[in-house]
């Protein structure tokens, strides 16, 4: 990712202890990149992306004598950066968060698919390299409430499997699943009604 | 298993955690299912992509700016005390 040297997370883990500079250094090398874009993701705005990932920088060097090696270093990161974003989350109020169920798929008594169901992913498909689909998604995944977003970023968006996710989040991993499921569903019909409609707004 | 109980599992469908039998018994109705065959590819397709917003310009002076913040806030934390190691020699062996 860099032109710089990676360094091993043991090794670092060991200068910050011993409060070397070089260790704070290799750190942000490393890991700038993946908290930045994690803050990002979950808080849509760059000033607050930016502090975050200085909180979270620093707390990372305060507290590196209570990071116990029973996870991995990213993970530990993951989460305090997930805590200050939820925290900064709080404090702001949103005024845009919406209700997911209106985009939930509906059935009949029987269970049957109430309505028909279009294959739209070849247009996706067609649209990937596109710029305004990314600027769409995004938009969409700002909407969903925090307590989505935060596990479709960390699954979805960063990659993580739902073990590491719910280990991050304090969840089990059914709640997880669960939180992962609707969000994606949500995505899917917000999209499935701007690709088929052109519509931008729920 | 009708087309509701098939929307709840594509997670796991999707993610390798479901059993044989089951899945057995999904692919089954997928195949002769056209709505839930369509609403499994649009699923996974929005799934697919979610992982390319993450791919977003990074500020390259935030780097930068980001060290210099930290540094200069440790250096503070430690006062007076010199404790100054040079970035690249400062790891050497005991
Ligand atoms: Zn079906």
């Amino acid at each position: 990712m860099s032109e710089n040297v990676v360094v091993d997370d043991e090794r670092i883990i060991e200068g910050l202890s011993e409060g070397q500079e070089w260790a704070v250094e290799a750190l942000v090398d490393k890991y700038y990149g993946r908290i930045y874009n994690l803050a990002m993701s979950i808080l849509r705005n760059e000033s607050d992306a930016e502090e975050i990932t200085q909180d979270v920088f620093m707390t990372v060097y305060e507290k590196i004598g209570s990071f116990k090696g029973d996870s991995a270093l990213y993970s530990w990161m993951y989460r305090i950066c997930v805590n200050a974003c939820l925290m900064r989350l709080r404090s702001r109020k949103r005024t845009d968060a919406v209700s997911i169920e209106e985009f939930m798929p509906v059935f009949t008594e029987e269970g049957k698919h109430a309505s028909q169901v279009q294959d739209w992913s070849p247009e996706v498909e067609r649209r990937v390299l596109n710029k305004e689909l990314g600027e769409v998604l995004r938009k969409f995944i700002g909407e969903l409430p925090d307590k989505y977003r935060v596990v479709l970023v960390l699954s979805d968006v960063e990659g993580l499997s739902n073990e590491e996710t719910a280990h991050i989040l304090g969840l089990s991993i059914p709640a997880v699943k669960s939180r992962l499921h609707r969000a994606r569903l949500y995505l899917r019909g917000r999209l499935e009604k701007y690709l088929t409609e052109g519509k931008l707004d729920s | 298993m009708n087309c509701r109980e098939l929307i709840n599992l594509l997670a796991d469908y999707l993610d390798g955690s479901m059993d044989p039998e089951l899945r057995e018994e999904l692919e089954r109705h997928i195949s002769m299912c056209e709505p839930c065959m369509n609403f499994l590819r649009t699923y996974d397709r929005t799934r697919i992509i979610t992982r390319q917003v993450r791919i977003e310009e990074i500020p390259e002076e935030f780097r930068s700016r980001l060290k210099s913040f930290l540094l200069k806030k440790i250096r503070e934390g430690r006062g007076a005390v010199d404790r100054y190691t040079s970035p690249q020699k400062g790891e050497g062996e005991e």
